[in-house]
């Protein structure tokens, strides 16, 4: 949906009840909204059942949006809040521990840490087909809790009091995870880094 | 930071500055001290060019414009949803 004027008649449609309406949303913005799912939620059963909940509670409140965002944004949050509280529900799962892709520092709290050299741009590495597998597979590795941290603030841009409200957490366990999830995922893309020799 | 002694603070006691540090919310006198840190010990420069750079590929994974078009809606689901839709409706 890109122009503004069938955007209108699209939810004229909506508020009207108009099934077809209903279906050209779920065609024209479903997409997007399933890969919110699916990078915020492990499974595909999840992410399905999520992006059916997302577009039945936009059903029930189309009346409610205001038109001060576009529709694809409105949507966008109503994904993010579908998949937040799917994550909420599974939460009492135990969790894979974090503690071996922290980094690393010896009896002295010296780091320890090979010399990296990264010359190409953030822009040339995530043109690169291979970087951008390791980097999506990496952030699929993280525990629950701190990739939905990393996916808020970092993909979603949410600021930390939000995040700490939507998860029920305190603003500086928000942190923590924040830099836990950072610090992990650094771990997990050494391999795309280039190690420098020692002199 | 292999000149113990010279710095107020080492490498562990840094790390949890890193994100303060990088969105410039440390005090004045806190990012002295950082700064001062990084002077001197390139273990944490090269931990931190790295950790900058894995930040940046995170948000840059997703919104790469050459990448992969978003996810198709499988026939099945779009049917589904469609069908729960119209049975609220009733
Ligand atoms: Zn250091």
């Amino acid at each position: 949906m890109e122009g503004t004027a069938s955007e209108g008649e699209l939810l004229r449609g909506l508020v009207a009840g108009d099934s077809a309406a209903f279906e050209q949303l779920v065609r024209t913005h479903g997409p997007r909204m399933l890969a919110v799912a699916r990078r915020m939620l492990r499974s595909e059963e999840d992410a399905r059942d999520c992006l059916q909940e997302a577009f039945m509670r936009a059903h029930s409140a189309i009346e409610q949006f205001e038109g001060r965002a576009s529709l694809g944004t409105w949507l966008h949050r109503i994904v993010v809040n579908a998949a937040l509280m799917k994550l909420r529900s599974r939460r009492s799962k135990p969790e894979q521990s974090i503690e071996d892709l922290m980094p690393n520092f010896d009896a002295d709290g010296c780091r320890i840490e090979p010399m990296w050299q990264i010359d190409e741009s953030v822009e040339t590495m995530i043109g690169r087909r291979e970087v951008r597998d390791l980097v999506l597979a990496s952030i699929g590795k993280l525990p629950d809790s701190y990739r939905t941290v990393l996916l808020l603030r970092d993909i979603e841009e949410h600021t930390t009091e939000d995040v700490a409200s939507e998860l029920g957490i305190s603003a500086g366990a928000v942190k923590i995870r924040l830099h836990r999830a950072r610090a992990a995922l650094k771990k997990l893309l050494e391999p795309v880094f280039e190690k420098m020799e020692k002199p | 930071m292999r000149l113990s002694g010279i710095s107020m603070l080492n490498c562990h006691q840094i790390e949890e500055f890193i994100d303060s540090y990088l969105d410039e919310s440390l005090s004045w006198r806190r990012r002295a001290l950082f700064r001062s840190h990084l002077l001197m010990c390139r273990e944490c420069r090269s931990y931190i060019g790295a950790y900058k750079r894995t930040v940046a590929l995170g948000k840059k994974v997703f919104d790469d414009p050459v990448g992969p078009p978003p996810d198709d809606v499988p026939e099945d689901l779009v049917r589904a949803i469609i069908r729960a839709r119209d049975s609220a409706e009733k």
